[in-house]
């Protein structure tokens, strides 16, 4: 472990006293195993205590931290800085409307995956004990409930930035993994909300969500399949 | 700044702080029951640390084993070292398999066993295989799974929201006042109920798997009302924290099979404990890895051993243990396919708290008085379920159980009482903090909270001693006294972390007075609290709860005794 | 606002199955023209009375008409989802939904001519 310089832009946005969101750099010197976070909170902690962004875990679970590095959108807290070399650029996620510094607003991220009943519905009376369900039945939502909601791939998705109506690529996940949860009676409701010009019909399989997504979902691939539930289901 | 009348003042049935398993779990319970329910929480609830927990969540449904409540319930006590209140530890393991079924019943996606019941997998401690888990993201889909719970049955949420103080009067809570950390300024809520699920106080130490958001407010905050914490210096260290980062790489991975190694690469449990090996409770396994080290027999005479999953194969780190192999990748650059893992102890969970009784209610004395109105569940709080050492995946049935109970008790008393006046002036005490920072001394709070944290590390960790610990007080009555200087650079309203990092280090400073107090005063060694000076347990002066007050800028303490009920838990030799 | 979207709801799923069926159409389609204009030439120069005997035997207008309509719809859908994204306006969007319209009426119209003129063109 050594000390490296490396000099930092940050897109800067004071609500209190900024017109508009303006970049500035700061030089500093930090470990080379250091993490954006670790940065982050370098200048925070010794340089200038009025940069805002959100983190809490540490330990790319939260879903706080991400935001957008070198161009690309990552969590701050996994993401080591040897992968960007001496210069890095951190910006807010795009998409969202910026309250302060990195911070940008989720409410209507979050008001989005309200919209799709995002809960298991149950039509028959419940067993004594678990619901029977196979390794092979849970397989197909496995990995869609990795989801950490840090919402990188609705800030990478190109059909969402026009368009804020847009469910974007998180809530739609989520409409999958309870469409295909075996144990699910609710997908004729759900397959009715996301079957909308702002809802599975607006994504263009773009895959960047997908590679936006620090948990590596397939989500473009889930979404294909949703949309093929959904022709399935209605005509 | 004056609060902005009607806009800022709400009144609601139930309001929850925190919004991790015990938080949502207890609103979920009030908002079925059609009770106006608010969660107040500093970060979005799918942020909150519960989701940060990776193995399991305890419960005897003996799908892969033969199991029973006894052998759960026996587990639990010896685990806690006998410190855990049996009445507690019974009603718990009662309520456990419910909460399971009801987790399943509400969407979570739990590995399976070929015939598709839920899959069970060893853990430290637990005599058998006991652990329900989802591969090992079980926190992150029970967290998500409630949250989605609370939308259906309409929470109301206010998110990233800091509570700082409690409306309390004649051992009525009435409410409390809270900090909009987005938009800036004080709100009230009035309340007939209130639960305080904060979490835990990790935050305090370098070295932690905590996020930075577990600074222990709930529990500064009920210190602050006047109201006792108890047994706090019991805080455990997990064994099998990420070197240098202390990230938590859960216990699932030696639960799956893994080695613990020094570095002449011998799995060096056999010398501590033979029988269970890696699978030794934590507290024994911290101990044992802080030895190695503390002996020279680290990896290279560094501060490390090795966590080695290699001979569990590709296959099976990858399908049980994904976020394990993540974050070694991520973090240390390490392979856990093809190399052994850097870990380390690090502090890891709270076992001490905010006290209750089995209502969850918190009492505010060793007679267990309870205080009307005012509840507590999960890590904040401490009924004592874990007693000196937490036995993994309890905490996730802990939290969730409790929570339920909590939930149901607060229906009840929401719906026997009216609100409560709130006390004259509530504001004041807030504003007081947030005036005082804003005007500003010189001194800066990341300086204060980084010397706390290296401190505590130091001198309150897996290996305690009195010189240490009195050190360590003399640091944190100096600390505390320079905090009166702190001012904050950030001067705005809208979302100031500068503020919000204050506020919090002021918390951290006042609970770990208590941890250094209750631990200097308890001269014996028990579960996770272990004196090099008094290194034997001492059943007959010490199997008895610490309670501490601040009176008058001083820590005052009294003790209750355990309470140990049934003759086949009585406390023996604890050896694994 | 709900409402609305609500009532075009059933064109997207069928504008998103028709537009990926079309596009499998139109890959046959393009193998056909490529085998019958590339492969099955039977002299090395293009001659013009043979391409006229290709475009009057009965199969090659069928061919042709149903190459235009498979296309034109197509593309033009292609280019409303699109314009979809980022038009909200309710007015703007019938304005284009208008003059894509008409373009594709107007290609289609001259595109049908131009094949019935083909086949029904006296080989001098």
């Amino acid at each position: 472990m050594a000390k490296i310089d490396i000099h930092v832009n940050i897109l800067r946005y004071q609500p209190d006293s900024d017109e508009k969101p303006h970049w500035q750099e700061f030089a500093i010197s930090v470990d080379d195993d250091s993490t954006i976070l670790d940065v982050l909170n370098e200048i925070h902690w010794r340089h200038d205590g009025t940069l805002a962004y959100r983190r809490s875990c540490r330990s790319s679970i939260c879903g706080s931290c991400a935001m957008k590095v070198n161009g690309r959108n990552v969590l701050a807290c996994e993401t080591p800085i040897h992968r960007f070399g001496r210069k890095l650029k951190i910006e807010p996620l795009s998409g969202f409307q910026i309250i302060k510094d990195l911070v940008v607003d989720l409410d209507p991220f979050f008001e989005k995956l309200r919209r799709i009943k995002p809960y298991l519905i149950v039509d028959n009376p419940l067993p004594d004990k678990e619901f029977v369900q196979t390794p092979e039945q849970l397989e197909q939502i496995g990995e869609s409930t990795l989801c950490i909601l840090c919402a990188a791939c609705s800030a990478a998705c190109p059909s969402s930035w026009p368009n804020s109506e847009y469910l974007g690529p998180a809530a739609l996940l989520k409409a999958y993994r309870f469409v295909f949860d075996s144990r699910d009676d609710g997908a004729d409701d759900r397959l009715e909300i996301v079957n909308d010009k702002n809802g599975v019909w607006r994504c263009h399989t773009i895959f960047n969500c997908m590679e936006a997504c620090p948990k590596k979902i397939k989500i473009t691939e889930y979404l294909s399949r949703l949309k093929l539930k959904v022709v399935e289901n209605s005509l | 700044m004056k609060i902005e009348e009607a806009r800022n003042h709400h009144q609601i049935d139930a309001v929850i702080v925190g919004a991790g398993l015990a938080g949502l779990r207890a609103a979920l319970e009030v908002a079925k029951s059609g009770l106006t329910t608010a969660v107040i929480t500093k970060v979005y609830p799918t942020r909150s640390h519960s989701g940060g927990a990776q193995g399991g969540i305890a419960a005897a449904l003996a799908n892969v084993s033969e199991d029973s409540l006894e052998a759960h319930m026996f587990d639990t006590i010896k685990g806690s070292d006998y410190l855990a209140d049996q009445d507690v530890v019974e009603r718990f393991v009662n309520e456990a398999l419910k909460t399971v079924y009801e987790f399943e019943h509400m969407g979570v996606p739990f590995s399976r066993t070929k015939d598709g019941r839920i899959n069970q997998r060893p853990f430290g401690g637990h005599s058998q295989p006991r652990a329900c888990f989802a591969q090992d993201i079980t926190g992150h889909v029970l967290l998500h799974t409630l949250y989605e719970q609370c939308l259906r049955h309409n929470v109301l949420f206010f998110n990233e929201f800091q509570v700082l103080s409690l409306q309390l009067k004649d051992d009525v809570c009435r409410g409390l006042v809270a900090w909009d950390i987005r938009a800036g300024g004080l709100h009230v809520f009035q309340a007939k109920a209130v639960l305080l699920a904060t979490g835990g106080y990790g935050r305090a130490w370098k070295v932690t798997s905590n996020a930075h958001a577990n600074t222990g407010d709930g529990v500064a905050l009920v210190l602050e009302a006047g109201l006792p914490l108890e047994d706090m210096e019991f805080v455990q260290f997990h064994p099998t924290g990420l070197y240098k980062h202390g990230i938590l790489l859960s216990e699932a991975a030696r639960g799956e099979g893994a080695y613990i190694v020094n570095d002449a690469g011998e799995r060096f449990m056999k010398t501590y404990a033979a029988a269970k090996m890696e699978l030794a409770p934590r507290d024994v396994v911290s101990r044992a890895e802080q030895t190695e080290i503390n002996e020279g027999r680290g990896i290279q005479g560094q501060d490390y051993v090795y966590l080695d999953l290699r001979h569990l194969g590709k296959e099976k780190i990858l399908t049980r243990l994904p976020q394990i192999h993540d974050l070694a990748l991520n973090y240390l650059k390490v392979d856990a396919i093809t190399d052994p893992v850097p870990i380390q102890p690090t502090a890891h969970y709270s076992m001490g708290g905010i006290p209750a009784n089995l209502n969850t209610e918190v009492i505010k004395n060793a007679a267990g008085q309870a205080v009307k109105g005012l509840y507590t569940a999960g890590e904040a709080s401490c009924l004592s379920l874990h007693g000196a050492n937490r036995l993994g995946t309890n905490s996730l049935q802990d939290a969730a159980t409790f929570g339920r109970i909590a939930g149901s008790h607060m229906t009840d008393y929401c719906r026997r009482s009216a609100f409560a006046d709130l006390p004259a002036k509530p504001l004041e005490s807030a504003q007081a903090k947030i005036d005082r920072l804003f005007a500003g001394g010189k001194e800066r709070h990341a300086a204060i909270r980084e010397e706390l944290q290296v401190n505590m590390t130091r001198n309150m960790g897996v290996f305690r001693n009195q010189d240490d610990m009195l050190k360590m007080l003399a640091v944190v009555k100096e600390l505390q006294d320079r905090y009166r200087q702190v001012g904050v650079d950030d001067k705005g309203r809208a979302f100031n972390l500068d503020l919000i990092e204050a506020l919090e280090l002021e918390n951290l400073l006042s609970f770990s007075e208590v941890i250094v107090e209750g631990a200097l005063a308890r001269k014996e060694s028990r579960g996770a609290h272990f004196r090099s000076d008094f290194p034997r347990r001492d059943d007959g002066n010490w199997l008895k709860h610490t309670l501490a007050w601040r009176r008058d800028g001083k820590i005052v303490m009294d003790y209750s005794k355990a309470v140990v009920i049934y003759p086949q838990y009585q406390p023996q030799e604890r050896k694994y | 606002m709900e409402k609305n979207f609500k009532q075009t709801s059933r064109s997207g799923a069928v504008a998103w199955l028709l537009q990926r069926i079309s596009a499998v159409i139109l890959f046959i389609l393009l193998l056909f023209h490529f085998i019958t204009y590339h492969f099955l030439t039977r002299t090395h120069a293009v001659e013009y009375r043979q391409v006229l005997e290709r475009a009057q035997s009965w199969w090659f207008p069928l061919l042709q008409f149903a190459f235009l309509i498979t296309a034109l719809y197509h593309g033009l859908n292609g280019v409303w989802s699109v314009l979809e994204d980022y038009i909200s306006s309710k007015g703007w969007r019938l304005a284009w939904f208008s003059l894509l319209l008409t373009v594709g009426l107007a290609l289609l119209f001259v595109g049908t001519l131009t094949i019935i003129k083909l086949y029904t063109l006296k080989v001098a």
